[in-house]
């Protein structure tokens, strides 16, 4: 494991960030953080960073306790809020973070140029922060995190302040990073980024763990299909009910759960026997929304 | 330290700082050069005159580079911690594999070394331009001394503030720090004007204020090294509210030594303790 909590708490005062996580990431996972705000999430990445010092429990990096030095020199950190010295130049700010990481000075300036080309920010890097837009900025933050290849990378919502060429640009990172065989844990808000690039997921609610594991157990039991239909009658939502089908039904909307391909021509058919009238029939495989809302929900 | 560096020469606040002393030491040029045209003084009749005016003009100087390096002191250190953490940048340090003792050693360490410069060209520049109009005979060690003395003014300050810097914002540090600068310039009247009425109580408010920030003392210590080997000028030293009746004690001095290595390690375990 790369990283390993063990019952992990943090209070302040009568709120309680962090209760009792313990969570474990392999390496090579794209590791996904999701809750609603306040939560604890962020509380937790800076825990495990050793900005935040925990009440109680301990967490490990690839064998290191978390916050160390040496726990730090094998980590990457994006934060929310990426405040720069605005009065330097990017390459400056890669240069200046590449000593603090203690790249050899040798392989500065080819680590300099690696990050860069990541993040898509070359030929922009002799400009002063000051002149970089809120895109750029959070670019430059994100080649600062990964300019020393670290195993670890932690984003705290990495694609806040990017435009939707610039998220897809991140997830391609997240994706590149993960061939290099990199970890990533990602605290996001958006559910669909976390789908499409996360392997493993935690969900966490008031500073507890509440559901953590592979992120297709999350999205594999059954698929819904959604229907466009007349003519349905309340017996059969009722029986639908009854055989844990329906999922929703609103203007004309018909939302069931299958387990299994083959059942959709069968359930088709009896809507149809039974005086309904189907108009269309559309696939969707269960979304992480619907599993998060639920889980935020209990 | 060298981001430190670079990111006060970048500081427009700073620059207007530099700006504004270049400015006092003209002004204190032409000042003395007005001096030296008064009748009494021009007629060159009354050597001992000019040298006690020379003296007074030099010790007035040296009080008003004492204030403005504190002033310096106060504004580069009260912000050299707190404003990273209010604006965020604090999480490109503390994130990274750098100790925090070493973030703090290194803010102070840079900040001590610009100040100590910007304190001695200031005290150096006050003291040649006096030296030289009125042809002052100070001993050479005497002016080393001095300047020794004087530099360790920015390092009091700043361990004071850099520690205020850890624990509160920007503000309240600086706050903190002028109200105890001024509060030391004051006491330290108190306590010259209290040793040469021979008020042991008002001498004792002075010693109160220099245990709080002992600023005033490095001054009269500094302004006695410098004067004090003058035979012309030691009835100087005890006529002006900037001269030294009362000169603190040799347990003074290692109380500020300590002063800045306690400061220093508060700020470092102030610094260490705190969640971003």
């Amino acid at each position: 494991m790369i990283l390993e909590a063990t019952n992990i708490s943090k209070s302040y005062g009568a709120i309680e960030a962090c209760s009792d996580i313990c969570l474990s990431v392999e390496e090579g996972q794209v590791f996904g953080l999701l809750g609603p705000n306040g939560a604890g999430k962020t509380t937790l990445v800076k825990i495990f960073l050793g900005l935040v010092f925990p009440d109680s429990g301990k967490a490990c990096i690839n064998g290191q306790i978390a916050g160390s030095s040496k726990a730090r020199q094998k980590t990457g950190y994006l934060p929310e809020q990426f405040p720069l010295y605005e009065w330097l130049t990017g390459l400056d700010f890669l240069r200046f973070n590449a000593r603090l990481y203690e790249v050899p000075t040798r392989e500065e300036t080819g680590a300099i140029t690696r990050a860069l080309e990541m993040v898509g920010l070359n030929g922009r890097e002799k400009d002063k922060i000051r002149g970089y837009s809120k895109g750029m900025q959070q670019r430059l933050a994100l080649a600062a995190a990964i300019v020393h290849s670290p195993p670890l990378v932690f984003l705290d919502e990495p694609t806040s302040a990017l435009d939707p060429v610039g998220r897809r640009d991140v997830r391609d990172l997240i994706n590149r990073l993960q061939e290099s065989g990199a970890t990533l844990f990602l605290n996001s808000h958006l559910l669909s980024e976390v789908e499409m690039t996360c392997t493993q997921v935690g969900f966490i609610k008031h500073g507890r763990l509440v559901a953590c594991g592979d992120i297709r157990e999350f999205m594999q039991p059954g698929h819904d299909i959604s229907l466009e239909v007349e003519g349905l009658n309340p017996e059969i939502l009722q029986e639908l009910t009854q055989r844990e089908k329906l999922v929703s039904f609103e203007n004309r909307r018909l939302v069931l759960r299958v387990e299994d391909r083959k059942e959709i021509p069968v359930l088709v058919d009896y809507l149809v026997r039974h005086g309904s009238r189907v108009f269309s029939v559309q696939g969707e495989s269960r979304k992480l929304e619907d599993v998060f809302l639920k889980l935020m929900q209990e | 330290m060298v981001l430190t560096f670079k990111e006060m020469i970048n500081k427009r606040v700073v620059l207007l700082g530099i700006l504004l002393t270049v400015l006092f030491v003209v002004f204190y040029g032409i000042g003395l050069h007005f001096v030296l045209q008064a009748p009494e003084l021009k007629k060159g009749t009354s050597t001992f005159l000019a040298q006690q005016a020379g003296f007074q003009m030099l010790t007035l100087g040296l009080f008003c580079c004492m204030f403005l390096v504190g002033a310096m002191a106060v504004l580069v250190g009260s912000g050299s911690i707190s404003r990273e953490v209010e604006t965020g940048t604090i999480l490109n340090l503390v994130s990274r594999p750098l100790s925090r003792p070493a973030i703090v050693a290194g803010k102070y360490l840079a900040s001590a070394a610009l100040s100590m410069v910007y304190s001695v060209m200031l005290f150096g520049s006050v003291e040649a331009l006096a030296i030289y109009l009125f042809h002052l005979k100070i001993n050479p060690t005497s002016i080393i001394c001095g300047l020794l003395f004087f530099s360790l003014l920015p390092l009091t300050i700043l361990s004071l503030t850099t520690y205020c810097s850890t624990v509160l914002s920007t503000l309240a540090a600086g706050v903190i720090g002028f109200m105890l600068l001024v509060l030391a310039i004051i006491g330290g009247f108190i306590e010259q004007f209290g040793a040469f009425i021979h008020s042991s109580a008002m001498v004792n408010v002075g010693v109160v204020t220099s245990l709080l920030l002992p600023t005033d003392a490095v001054y009269r210590l500094a302004i006695n090294q410098l004067l004090s080997s003058v035979p012309s000028a030691s009835i100087q030293l005890g006529l002006t509210p900037f001269g030294v009746v009362s000169l603190p004690s040799a347990g003074m001095i290692v109380y500020i030594l300590f002063y800045i290595i306690i400061f220093l390690v508060l700020a470092i375990r102030g610094f260490s303790r705190r969640d971003f």
